[in-house]
């Protein structure tokens, strides 16, 4: 997948995961993972842009002796989900768009 | 990337790797599937602005080059810098005026007194005299004018140096973050 798209599409599916409960970094992949192919490398930068733009909240726990860092989405962050979410239908539209160009070239 | 968001990044990467390893997969195998640390530093600085990358980079080793690189980075300092240089400009081609108003005296003062000296000598004493006099009197102006022209000048180069230690300060900040 195109990386810029894949980022795109990643930030939804954070947003989406933490709109189901909050969550930690593993967690995530894990959940993300089942859907498309991530690691810890690619979806840090992606909490910390939403976090920057204050969709996210970051909040420590202690777990297992230690500290582990969770995620949870905010009321800006659910705004921001329903957008994308709005904004599927268009994304609809342009793959029917380039897959009739394909279909006509074939 | 400052050293706040690279302990930041590190930490999320040890977060991970424990989760992992308490998932029951082997440490070696838990580093490897955290995927490439550079694309967490690529990904990081994707999302920040020029400006913010450029003054991030200039904190850390400033120099004149990183310097300029920032001012051409910023339209808002290009525009301060613009008008910062063309202050100075004005105010050096003054300093040049003056400069060249007391060698003119100086120079102009030492003819009309040879000249005056001439003149004696061929149109009498008195239209002579007054040359010389003329000439004398603006050679003296023009030494009592040199002290004061040096310290002006010197005055302004202290004033150019300060101006330009608080506009980098203004730019890079007063103290570098590690």
């Amino acid at each position: 997948m195109d990386p810029q798209l894949k980022r795109g599409m990643l930030e939804a599916c954070a947003l989406a995961v933490l709109a189901r409960g909050d969550s930690y970094g593993y967690q995530m992949v894990k959940d993300v993972g089942a859907h498309v192919e991530v690691s810890e490398s690619t979806l840090y930068p992606i909490l910390r842009r939403l976090e920057a733009g204050g969709y996210l909240r970051v909040y420590s726990r202690e777990h297992n002796g230690r500290l582990r860092k969770y995620y949870g989405i905010t009321e800006e962050g659910r705004a921001h989900l329903d957008e994308l979410r709005g904004e599927w239908r268009q994304v609809l539209d342009v793959y029917a768009f380039i897959m009739e160009g394909a279909e006509r070239g074939a | 990337m400052s050293a706040d968001e690279k302990a930041r990044a590190m930490e999320f990467c040890a977060e991970s790797i424990d989760d992992r390893m308490e998932d029951g997969m082997a440490e070696e195998d838990a580093v490897a599937a955290l995927g490439d640390v550079e694309d967490v530093a690529r990904g990081l600085l994707a999302d920040r602005p020029l400006g913010a990358v450029v003054r991030e980079r200039v904190r850390h080793e400033s120099n004149a080059g990183r310097v300029v690189l920032l001012i051409c980075a910023s339209p808002l300092l290009l525009t301060l810098f613009a008008v910062g240089l063309s202050v100075y400009a004005a105010l050096w081609a003054a300093m040049v005026s003056v400069y060249a108003a007391v060698a003119s005296l100086l120079v102009a003062g030492a003819g009309c007194a040879l000249g005056g000296v001439a003149l004696m000598f061929m149109q009498g004493a008195a239209p002579g005299l007054c040359v010389c006099g003329a000439g004398l009197v603006s050679f003296a102006l023009g030494l009592l004018l040199i002290d004061p022209v040096k310290t002006a000048g010197k005055g302004l180069w202290k004033l150019t140096k300060a101006f330009g230690r608080g506009c980098k300060r203004l730019i890079v900040g007063k103290r570098r973050n590690g």
